[in-house]
């Protein structure tokens, strides 16, 4: 009976508030982030071992447009500052403002997803896909992962913006949670990104 | 007068900023990417120096992401949440290190004639 009444309890504890939402919840939500991090460490451990196993193909050097790296680059660094100027935004209730950075955050989101598809559809019709050595293999999965990460953050924060703003649901404290969870997930996926930079394009391309 | 005050609460989670911290986060991670991209692309230092460069910038720029984006501190963010980061951190270098020192380790064994060296 006790324990029933204690499950009752956890599943009914309501956020404190929209700024301090439950700490077990954003517990739970950075001990996922970290297994994600361990994921992402695997896929870097892979292209590490297999970066100069090139098959006779392409390497770095003659593939990587540095370019349109660093304008993806760009963009990453811009949506994760304008994410976190909605979150300030949502701290001080302008929920236009907050609405306007979300937006913001998407459209550099897009830029960024649209630059890697379309380096991908270059290296594929340039004969350089994941199929031509397990240098690109590796490439293609660990660039893709992070690539579909981005996507589904994406889409995630579509789900919050037609919460707040179609469903007029306005900013209960339950959006205050979600707001920051997506907020360290993207935060998240930038740091990876800070991480396939360097290690992947501009250490690839040195050599 | 603000209509919210934003208070540094211990335990409160990862959701203390300002306009002004992100932006300075902003402009600092700006900088650092176009170090690392200046010494790749300009080729300002010697080859052999830019690697240890490139680390050097990541590592900061990961640094200003943790501490100007998830504000992860001492006194702002839970022990646990801390105790967590480490134990991936760990993790993260047994496995990276390990991958590349073994499969190195194991290019070096299969080197043609490496057999043939060590036998007597």
């Amino acid at each position: 009976m006790s324990e029933t009444a204690q499950q009752r309890h956890v599943h009914q504890e309501p956020d404190r508030d929209l700024d301090h939402p439950h700490p077990e919840t954003v517990f739970g939500f950075w001990v996922y982030i970290m297994t994600d991090c361990m994921i992402f460490a695997s896929l870097f451990a892979v292209f590490a071992v297999q970066r100069t196993a090139y098959a006779g193909g392409p390497n770095g050097h003659d593939l990587f447009d540095l370019k349109s790296t660093l304008l993806e680059t760009f963009l990453l660094l811009t949506s994760s500052t304008t994410c976190g100027y909605a979150m300030v935004c949502l701290h001080q209730r302008r929920q236009n403002l907050m609405g306007l950075f979300l937006l913001l955050t998407l459209a550099c989101g897009l830029g960024f997803v649209g630059l890697e598809v379309s380096e991908f559809l270059k290296l594929i019709a340039e004969n350089a896909g994941p199929d031509r050595s397990a240098f690109l293999s590796a490439f293609f999965i660990l660039v893709g992962t992070h690539g579909l990460h981005v996507t589904c953050g994406m889409l995630w924060m579509l789900v919050l913006l037609f919460d707040i703003f179609i469903r007029k649901r306005g900013l209960p404290p339950v959006i205050g949670r979600r707001l920051l969870a997506f907020s360290l997930f993207w935060h998240f996926l930038d740091i990876i990104w800070i991480c396939l930079f360097t290690f992947v394009y501009l250490n690839g391309y040195l050599t | 007068m603000a209509k919210t005050p934003l208070h540094h609460e211990p335990g409160s989670g990862t959701g203390e900023g300002s306009f002004f911290s992100y932006s300075l986060g902003y402009v600092l991670a700006l900088l650092l990417s176009f170090v690392s991209f200046g010494c790749v692309m300009l080729h300002v230092i010697p080859g052999r120096f830019v690697f240890i460069a490139l680390i050097a910038t990541a590592l900061t720029q990961v640094y200003v992401h943790l501490h100007f984006y998830l504000h992860m501190g001492r006194n702002s963010t839970p022990r646990w949440n801390i105790i967590v980061f480490a134990f991936a951190m760990i993790v993260i270098a047994i496995l990276v290190g390990g991958s590349i020192w073994i499969m190195a380790s194991a290019n070096h064994q299969m080197m043609p004639g490496y057999n043939a060296m060590q036998m007597p």
